[in-house]
């Protein structure tokens, strides 16, 4: 064979050419695949969405939601109107359950001692298990499950427990209801739970109660109460007494930061001085008295109309004072129904389980759907116990710390692939039916029940069967209804009528011990977002900004300045907390409107087993926290100043420097003071706006708003816009298209705060319309300023015009296009959006066109409940208000005609379509 | 001294300078001609798939609706590709054995889909939706083309976006009576821009608004 005689550079330049052919066919676009349906579902229609009702559930709860389903994937979940609590709102935890299904670090398959078992096998394991457990009668046998309200739940593990009468059920919530039933234990003899009305009452003190917050029945309280106070133009009061932020507290007509040993005596005083019970003594500080002075006289003025709520992890003689001094007040606002949680009484402590656990009387502890080696309070130390159990099962979400540490772990279904039921906050059960098959190899809670029952029914069977019984009549009419309304109508609990049976006296009596603020405490919550950690592998939740610091991914160590004056650190040291020889890591976050000598740090934070990627180290407040002081902790020292901690929060001042970002009026006909105007406005450079029979505007009510994050993850979930991680944000490239942007004003020590949700403005005359080189963001003649990603090449021209920040560049490819699971819940009525291209609020228009096309097919004009953005529907208290402003009538065009509508930066003449209207603060100061 | 250049130096730039205006002039031609030449769009190209079905046959001998296998055209922006039982509506019946028609049945009898390759497709990021045009007037055969004369279906229109602006910025030069929609033979008539006007009024279709970007793009 000859030789070829060819130099390297020849070679390469060769090789190059062939290479770069090669790649000329990729230029070519390649045919798609369709598949059609085998045999299709009777009344699809490919295409369009349909929409099952069912349930999550939050701390057992359940809150109703609609889950919309495209060709058989559910994507996206909203409120269900038909619910109670819902009536067609949502909070973002809930919202945020669809990312928590398809979550790839969800447990994809058991496994026993660390290897991946298959299905049959881990039916096999529970099948072993049920079999030998009758011999004992279920001795040494042990399950570990938190609070939960599903009946057909309840009545296996009744059936488990008559057929084996020696298995203990323990229950663990680290975020427990028991003080509540304490309390009412105390207050009635018997174990209730307080329901509220906030339609009736005209002046509420709220300690500590944050019924706009984490309260079961949030949803609804928040709308009611909203809704009250502007029905009565704003002559409802609300006077909260607190010793951290809590969104009540956030949206209190006047709030007092006090120390959490404050709280108790405050109370008494004010009841005293309402005339409710005996006399206690003064308080000392003025601030204070005059608080309680003020807070007693208004009782007092409002009689039958007062209400007076505690928060649910306050002491419980606290809480029981509350219950009867409404009774005592005739408060119309509150009534009592037993107990929503179910198997109360059957159950037993976690600590009589460590004990258990201790002396090896328990041989297989099945825990279901929990964490405790995390969550367990760190004076038992659950987790040295655990380990002396020789069969330990773990059935849960995730593979978290305790899969990791048990012999045997099982997946566990979520709602929206398992059938189950559970009772909402006043007792309404719904039913919730599962969108789709089991996505991995898991079966629901009330399957394992009836596979330790060795009967192996399927869920369908077991709600079913247990409504059958209770339904009674024309069975499948009832269900049909039941499933298509998603609650079970006439479920929901009666009143009791239990009258008080405690003498505040004895409270009175029993708190004399005197206030001593000389030590630093430290009082623990859960988080607004992940709550006790279990969302922790959300990151949905972990990017959701804290209401008032805006924080991601993490928590703090939050005090205020003066107290971190005190304890001579500063905002953004790390720190070792200790307290009776436990110890963590925190980073102190100075924050105003924190009582002095008091710092809080949310709970879930600093899990060590997280598969989440984008996680960043946190820190973990658990580790300081025992049995007998969950959440207050007294006496506690800083040590160790270390390293800065670098915080990353989507908001980096909370100042508003004197200029008008928010009208604060005294009544609802005041216009707000107008700094910032235009001085001509009929004077522009730009086109008129063309005047369409439908032009689109934004209001949004700040008196309304209550900061709780709802919509952004509406917002969030509706528009595929993805978590980007810490780092990320870290360098301002969050991508939220709604922001919440929080304002201190006032005092350092108590502070009014004001939250203020900013969508895309979407100004008539848009500055960021001018400086696109392809012209790539343009102006519709309805008034949307539009973005279209396939024109955008990244300029960024147009983010650097806009004046409101609120576009948002994709630096990177942040969309997962790789994992196959998250294809599958993308909304795909919205563009997914690529690297180097800017995106923003788009006023949901994949909505509006829907809506359009659905009317324009009818040849009718479009109803004005037919176009709803996702922040709108998915708000609690009604804040956000959407339509076309041409329509006189529509509730849109009414708010822009309200005095206290104004415009953002109004001074620039940017003419936005998004206004506000100014808060109203009645016995606050108008500025 | 030597010279700098060779002889030939000043042909060479010339020629050169030539090439470079003359590539230059010739070079959006030459892209144009290729982007829409059929080796890029499939224009006309007849598409094979597992199961040769024919429209010619079923549209242009059998006089089949459109929405009879396509039926959600009028409900959503998916027209709707026909599941396996529909074909088997007809053809559980009629050539029940034939050997063309085996991977329906077997689709059918294991119970996996069968797959088709698009033969019209539209980027991503643009949101069309049939229901809207069908019920304004706007025929299949426009955008469609014969498909009562195609064996094999094949692409008519390349589905750049000019195609679709090209009606969006005149619809009354397509636009057709109601009843004529899922109709492949029908004909524009003579004056059709008067009659197409006319339509335009008495369907309410909106003419400002659909060349808005996010008409299609959101």
């Amino acid at each position: 064979m000859s030789q070829i005689k060819i130099s390297r550079r020849q070679f390469l330049k060769r090789a190059g050419l062939l290479f770069a052919m090669s790649q000329l066919p990729a230029c070519k676009p390649r045919p798609e695949e369709i598949i059609p349906y085998v045999k299709m579902p009777e009344r699809l229609v490919p295409g369009n969405p349909k929409f099952y009702a069912t349930a999550m559930t939050l701390r057992g709860i359940a809150r109703g939601v609609l889950a919309e389903s495209h060709m058989g994937r559910p994507t996206r979940l909203e409120g269900n109107p038909q619910h109670p609590e819902s009536l067609g709102a949502i909070d973002p935890v809930s919202q945020a359950e669809i990312y928590t299904f398809y979550n790839p670090a969800r447990s994809k398959g058991g496994l026993e001692k660390g290897k991946e078992i298959v299905r049959e096998r881990q039916i096999q394991i529970i099948k072993t298990l049920a079999a030998s457990l009758p011999e004992r009668q279920g001795e040494g046998f042990r399950i570990l499950m938190e609070s939960s309200a599903s009946p057909s739940l309840e009545a296996e593990v009744r059936k488990l427990l008559r057929a084996l009468p020696r298995t203990v059920v323990h229950r663990f919530d680290p975020v427990s209801r028991d003080p509540v039933y304490e309390a009412t234990a105390r207050a009635f003899g018997q174990e209730l739970q307080p329901v509220y009305d906030f339609t009736r009452p005209s002046f509420i003190l709220s300690v500590s109660g944050d019924f706009l917050g984490d309260m079961p029945g949030a949803l609804r309280y928040s709308r009611d109460y909203t809704e009250q106070r502007r029905r009565s133009s704003y002559a409802t009061r609300l006077y909260s007494i607190e010793c951290v932020w809590t969104l009540t507290g956030a949206h209190a007509d006047k709030r007092l930061p006090v120390h959490p040993d404050q709280i108790l005596p405050a109370l008494l005083y004010i009841l005293y001085r309402a005339g409710l019970h005996a006399e206690v003594p003064v308080p000392a500080e003025s601030a204070l008295r005059g608080f309680c002075d003020e807070t007693a006289g208004g009782l007092k003025l409002a009689g039958a109309g007062g209400l007076i709520i505690a928060g649910e992890m306050e002491d419980p003689a606290l809480q029981a004072l509350c219950h009867v001094a409404n009774s005592r007040l005739g408060s119309t606002a509150v009534r009592y129904i037993s107990p929503v949680e179910v198997l109360r009484g059957e159950t037993r402590s976690i600590n009589e389980l460590v004990e258990a656990m201790r002396d090896g009387s328990v041989r297989t502890l099945l825990v279901l759907d929990s964490n405790p080696v995390y969550t367990a309070p760190s004076d038992l130390a659950f987790e040295e116990a655990f380990l002396r159990v020789p069969d330990r099962i773990h059935y849960g979400l995730f593979r978290d710390e305790t899969a990791a540490r048990s012999t045997v772990h099982l997946p566990a279904a979520h709602n929206l692939e398992a059938w189950g039921d559970g009772k909402a906050y006043d007792g309404t059960v719904s039913i919730v039916q599962p969108l789709i098959q089991p996505l991995f190899d898991s079966v629901s809670p009330l399957e394992l029940f009836s596979l330790l029952n060795s009967e192996a029914k399927s869920g369908y069977e077991l709600v079913r069967d247990y409504w059958r019984y209770k339904a009674g009549g024309e069975f499948e009419k009832w269900w049909r209804k039941s499933l298509e309304d998603g609650i079970i109508s006439g479920t929901a609990s009666q009143s009791s009528s239990a009258a008080p049976v405690m003498n505040p006296d004895e409270v009175v009596a029993a708190s004399q011990a005197p206030f001593n603020a000389s030590s630093f405490t430290l009082v623990l919550c859960p988080d607004h977002r992940i709550w006790d950690g279990r969302y922790a592998e959300n990151p949905w939740l972990q990017e959701l900004p804290e209401p008032f610091t805006k924080l991601v991914w993490d928590t703090a160590l939050f005090m205020s300045q003066k107290t971190a004056d005190s304890l001579q650190v500063q905002h953004g040291d790390q720190v070792e907390i200790r307290q009776r020889g436990r110890m963590t890591q925190a980073a102190v976050f100075v924050l105003p409107g924190i009582a002095d000598g008091t710092g809080f740090m949310t709970l879930g934070y600093g899990r060590p087993l997280l598969m989440q990627s984008k996680a960043a180290p946190s820190f973990n407040a658990y580790l300081l926290r025992t049995s007998s002081e969950p959440w207050v902790l007294r006496g506690v020292e800083l040590a160790g100043r270390g390293a800065p901690y670098e915080f990353v929060s989507t908001q980096n001042h909370f100042n508003m420097q004197g200029r008008d970002i928010i009208h604060v009026v005294k009544g609802e006909d005041k216009t707000g003071r107008r700094l910032e105007q235009s001085k001509d406005p009929s004077i522009s450079l730009y086109p008129p706006q063309p005047q369409e029979p439908y032009e689109w505007g934004m209001v949004i009510d700040l008196s309304s708003c209550i900061g709780c994050g709802s919509c952004v993850m509406a917002c969030q979930a509706e528009n595929n816009i993805v978590s980007v991680g810490k780092d990320q944000v870290g360098r301002s490239r969050e991508m939220h298209w709604l922001r919440i942007a929080s304002y201190f004003k006032g005092s350092e020590q108590n502070p009014q705060v004001y939250f203020q949700p900013i969508p895309c403005m979407h100004c008539e005359t848009a500055p960021c319309e001018v400086v696109c080189p392809v012209a790539a963001t343009s102006h519709s003649v309805e008034g949307l300023n539009e973005q279209i990603y396939n024109r955008c090449v990244g300029t960024r021209y147009c983010s650097n015009n806009c004046p409101y920040k609120v576009r948002r560049f994709n630096f990177y490819n942040y969309v997962d296009g790789d994992t196959e699971i998250l294809k599958m819940f993308r909304n795909p009525d919205v563009t997914v959006r690529a690297r180097g291209v800017m995106e923003k609020c788009t006023y949901c228009v994949q909505r509006i066109n829907e809506a359009r096309i659905r009317a324009q097919r009818e040849n009718r004009r479009i109803r004005e409940e037919e176009v709803r953005t996702a922040c709108q529907q998915a708000c609690p208290t009604g804040a956000i208000v959407f339509g076309n402003i041409m329509d006189r009538e529509s509730e849109v065009a009414k708010a822009r005609k309200n005095p206290r509508n104004y415009s953002l930066l109004a001074g620039l003449n940017t003419r936005p379509r998004t206004t506000y209207l100014a808060y109203v603060s009645p016995i606050g100061e108008e500025s | 001294m030597k010279q700098l250049f060779p002889e030939g130096a000043d042909t060479i730039f010339q020629l050169v300078c030539i090439a470079i205006i003359f590539g230059l002039i010739a070079f959006f031609p030459v892209r144009s001609f290729i982007e829409n030449s059929s080796y890029m769009t499939y224009v006309g190209v007849f598409q094979n798939q597992d199961v040769p079905f024919s429209h010619a046959h079923h549209v242009g001998d059998m006089k089949f609706d459109c929405r009879y296998c396509h039926t959600s055209a009028e409900k959503s922006h998916f027209a709707g590709i026909p599941s396996g039982n529909v074909c088997f509506g007809c053809h559980s019946q009629l050539w029940n054995q034939a050997e063309l028609l085996a991977p329906v049945r077997n689709s059918l009898e294991t119970g996996t889909p069968l797959v088709w390759w698009r033969v019209n497709n539209l980027p991503d990021y643009v949101y069309f939706n049939h229901s809207i045009h069908v019920s304004k007037g706007m025929g299949c055969a426009t955008c469609h083309g014969r498909v009562d004369l195609m064996p094999l279906t094949r692409k008519t229109k390349a589905w750049h976006m000019m195609d679709c602006l090209d009606c969006h910025r005149h619809p009354e030069e397509f636009i057709r009576p109601k009843d004529k929609v899922y109709d492949p033979w029908w004909k524009p008539p003579a004056n059709q821009h008067e009659e197409g006007l006319k339509l335009l009024k008495e369907y309410n279709v909106r003419t400002d608004g659909i060349l808005n970007c996010t008409t299609c793009h959101r």
